[in-house]
């Protein structure tokens, strides 16, 4: 085995050594956060916010339930099936709003 | 094993033999899995902070419902949701938005009793006498809004607010264009006093269920007889739910549109530029002419493959954390998260699991065994002369 060989494999150990230990710091990092001042805001706040987003831009792939309970840039009327909602950031996808029965037969 | 040893020292030499063209494929691997681990370690961070604020929210929402729309629920409900047995706490809140200038802020009204002392601010103190807000750092950033600084908003520009405080950065990314305010205040300022956007309910632990369907059945005026509109009443599960579906459809997603672009892009650049092919093609020629067997060239090709890997995803994923973690992210964090401008306002969240990080690994050895392994088994399968013409 060469000197240069020698090298490269110590170097992959290391750098496969380093990222496992940042993995894992990182890891514990987030265990800390328990009581960290994000839980605060959270508990003061009532609970608010989610998806990839720091303002309350509204729709489907970033609303909160707690705010908004459906995406309603979907229910506007406007015709030929795609919505044009300018609150609507992202085609790609969607979820659906979980159903809740609201219909009764009366006998 | 000392054959398989000898094989991985071959391929080992010949990365090293090879500066040029291992540098390239390395720095290839780097940028195509350098984005894809900061996008999922930011995904997975707004997923921890979100699902924080489902743990630490109220176990009930109930709101009015107005045309299957959320409504503003009177506050007369307050007083019968706190008789109900196994609610602990229940408070109002008001939660709106409002533009500054031409950036969109959340306003978030709560009652002052429900501020704890161990809240930390950047600056100035928490709210108390009427019209005072403590805001987001995003925000005073953004405006060189200070403490003492009086300001109106469109909406309402008969009330005058203060600014008492500013926001630590370390709150939550929801913090950041936020103006936090006396619940009073909110509700004179969105003129729709006596109402809140949502009433919040905190249970006994294992009580929450059971209150939301009694809220619902007999508290809600869904009833044939009454004429006020019903309730919406969602409980911390169904929440949660939206959460997690939410944020697997966007991870889910994002992954398998990147996963098909630089499957089909990676190959097809390799394809098209065939770039080393020609050197390679001798090196093979002149291993077969000294002896060397196909499956043991491949074998060799295939260890190759993995130390390339292996020094990629590694480099890759420490790359991303010192970007996410050192440099906030900057540049890359807004295209994962909206509305933040080039260096946010707050610290990215971003959490390196194992599991994506593996992820990285296996493609970044999917990849250069798409692009390797057919190209040398067929010129391992021609003559040595032919090869090495």
């Amino acid at each position: 085995m060469g000197k240069k060989i020698r090298f490269y494999l110590i170097f992959l150990i290391v750098l496969i050594c380093l990222t496992m230990l940042a993995i894992a710091y990182d890891q514990y990092s987030w265990k800390r956060v328990q009581s960290d001042q994000m839980i605060v805001f959270q508990r003061m706040v009532g609970g608010v916010g989610m998806g990839a987003i720091s303002t309350p831009i509204w729709n489907f792939i970033n609303f909160d339930p707690r705010i908004q309970p459906v995406d309603d840039s979907t229910l506007w009327p406007i015709p030929g099936g795609y919505s044009y909602g300018p609150d609507r950031t992202a085609t790609v996808s969607y979820f659906e709003e979980i159903p809740v029965n609201q219909f009764f037969l009366e006998k | 094993m000392k054959r398989h040893l000898n094989f991985l020292f071959a391929a080992i030499g010949n990365i090293i033999r090879n500066k040029v063209r291992s540098l390239i494929l390395i720095l290839c691997l780097i940028a195509v899995l350098f984005p894809f681990i900061s996008a999922i370690s930011i995904s997975e961070g707004i997923k921890y902070q979100s699902l924080i604020s489902i743990e630490e929210g109220a176990d009930i929402y109930v709101t009015s419902d107005h045309y299957g729309s959320n409504a503003p629920i009177s506050l007369q409900y307050l007083s019968r949701f706190q008789e109900m047995d196994g609610v602990v706490k229940v408070f109002p809140r008001v939660v709106g938005r409002t533009y500054f200038v031409n950036r969109l802020a959340a306003i978030v009204g709560i009652p002052s009793g429900n501020i704890p002392q161990s809240i930390r601010l950047k600056g100035g103190v928490i709210f108390r006498e009427k019209g005072e807000v403590v805001i987001g750092k995003g925000l005073a950033k953004e405006f060189e809004l200070q403490i003492g600084v009086r300001f109106t908003l469109s909406a309402n520009p008969s009330k005058l607010f203060r600014i008492t405080g500013i926001f630590d950065a370390d709150a939550s990314i929801w913090s950041a264009n936020l103006v936090l305010m006396d619940f009073e205040d909110a509700s004179e300022f969105f003129r729709l006093e006596g109402k809140a956007t949502d009433i919040l309910i905190y249970t006994r632990p294992g009580y929450a269920p059971v209150l939301a369907r009694e809220i619902q059945e007999k508290i809600s005026p869904s009833n044939r007889h009454s004429s006020e509109p019903p309730l919406r009443v969602q409980d911390k599960s169904l929440v949660k739910k939206y959460f997690l579906r939410g944020f697997n459809y966007k991870a889910g997603v994002f992954t398998a549109l990147y996963t098909v672009a630089f499957a089909l892009a990676i190959p097809a650049l390799l394809v098209i530029s065939g770039f080393g092919q020609t050197e390679r093609k001798k090196e093979i020629g002149v291993l077969k002419a000294t002896g060397w067997q196909t499956q043991e060239v491949m074998e060799m090709v295939v260890l190759e493959n993995l130390a390339i890997s292996l020094t990629s995803a590694p480099l890759a994923i420490l790359m991303a954390m010192a970007w996410l973690k050192l440099f906030n992210g900057a540049f890359i964090a807004q295209f994962f998260i909206a509305e933040i401008g080039l260096m946010a306002p707050f610290p990215v969240p971003s959490r390196f699991l194992p599991l994506p990080c593996l992820f990285a690994f296996l493609f970044a050895m999917v990849l250069t065994m798409v692009g390797s392994l057919y190209s040398i088994w067929k010129t391992a399968t021609i003559p040595p002369v032919e090869a090495m013409r």
